[in-house]
């Protein structure tokens, strides 16, 4: 082979390399008995091993999506949350669970973890009094004033005079008094006789007679007064009851026991002699009684 | 790694454990957000036989370990050698097929 020209061998797999040459391009240039250097970017080897890897492969599971009515009379075992309203009245226990939340009131003794650490601050004064020990004896005319009662009691007789006008005096002058307690209502039993002819019964010196009629002017109105009484009956709205006494012929015995007794005779008295010697009673006694 | 595993026809198992490294790095790859897909076909033929994707266990992304877990009649193959490609979608779309196959062999079963 006649060489035309000559190229370092590491900038011809320079070359190589930055165009990415196949290997079959690699084994056209080993065919040409020309030595290159190839590497893939990217994995190009691999190693496998056999056995158990996997417990569960997600790969070869099949989801399939179908609509299915089932009736299922078992709890199920994924929990349905529902919030509905039904107005019914069930005697059964109902499959499905309902949840509830109720408060309950609950009272909680337990004691504190943490601690409260208090800071206070006392303020304390000492007032000491140091009595001094030079004695300085003085004179002090005290001024007292004392507000105490007298133990003299003085007594005071006293004279009042009290006018009573209207007090009942202590003398008492009785009085005689004719008390009018009847009335005799008499009527005079003598009657009086005039001898005259008038038919007014006048006595006159004339012999006439006169009548005089006369009107009286006088009017004599009168009033009284007459007392109406106005009663009215008015019904009542409300029911009255009425207690009616029927007939009725009970033949009922009688709980109650009448005893009557009843005593008659006739009584006789005759020790003279047998009571048909004489007609009638002549000697002795003799009644009837009931 | 093994240069072939074994099954017995219509095994389910044993699992496949495979850790991605970056060739350049040698570091794992991170598998955030990415797919990991198992091609299967026999030797020499040309007819995919199926398709199955690993699973990346959460927070274990970056330490680039898929495992294959196999279905029901995904082994159930006639008696003969097998083969497996991988093939990285990441997250970005970005398609990466590792070069290197897996060597599968499966016989028959008994009963």
């Amino acid at each position: 082979m006649k060489l035309k020209s000559a190229v370092l061998l590491n900038a011809l797999k320079a070359a190589y390399e930055a165009v990415g040459a196949t290997p079959t391009t690699k084994a056209s240039f080993e065919a040409l008995s020309t030595t290159a250097t190839f590497s893939k970017t990217g994995f190009a080897s691999f190693s496998a091993v056999q056995g158990y890897f996997l417990l569960l492969s997600q790969n070869f599971e099949s989801v399939e999506s179908f609509d299915e009515t089932v009736l299922s009379l078992f709890r199920s075992l994924t929990d349905s949350t529902e919030l509905s309203e039904a107005a019914r009245i069930s005697f059964y226990k109902a499959f499905a669970d309902n949840g509830y939340v109720t408060d309950t009131q609950v009272f909680e003794y337990v004691k504190r973890l943490g601690e409260t650490v208090g800071v206070s601050e006392v303020f304390e004064k000492t007032a000491n009094f140091n009595r001094h020990f030079l004695d300085t004896p003085e004179t002090i005319d005290i001024i007292s004033k004392q507000l105490s009662r007298p133990f003299g009691d003085g007594l005071a007789s006293t004279d009042i005079l009290r006018f009573s006008p209207f007090l009942k005096a202590l003398n008492e002058a009785p009085s005689a008094v004719d008390a009018i307690d009847a009335f005799a209502i008499t009527k005079f039993l003598a009657d009086q006789t005039t001898a005259t002819d008038d038919l007014d019964g006048e006595a006159t010196t004339e012999d006439d007679q006169e009548m005089q009629f006369a009107k009286a002017r006088v009017n004599i109105a009168a009033a009284t007064d007459d007392l109406t009484l106005a009663m009215a009956y008015n019904r009542a709205f409300a029911d009255s009851y009425g207690v009616a006494d029927s007939d009725v012929l009970n033949f009922g015995k009688r709980l109650a026991d009448t005893t009557s007794m009843t005593d008659v005779g006739s009584l006789r008295s005759q020790g003279f002699a047998d009571f048909t010697y004489f007609a009638e009673d002549f000697v002795g006694a003799s009644r009837t009684f009931t | 790694m093994a240069s072939s595993f074994n099954y017995v026809q219509g095994d389910t198992g044993p699992q496949i454990k495979v850790t991605l490294v970056d060739d350049d790095t040698n570091s794992p790859t991170n598998l955030s957000g990415a797919t990991v897909t198992l091609h299967f076909r026999a030797v020499g033929e040309t007819t995919l036989l199926f398709s199955r994707q690993l699973y990346v266990a959460s927070g274990t992304e970056s330490t680039g370990i898929a495992i294959l877990q196999w279905q029901t009649n995904d082994l159930n193959q006639q008696p003969g050698t097998y083969e497996g490609e991988l093939e990285v979608v990441r997250a970005g779309g970005l398609r990466e097929t590792i070069f290197e196959t897996l060597r599968f062999r499966i016989r028959e079963d008994f009963a």
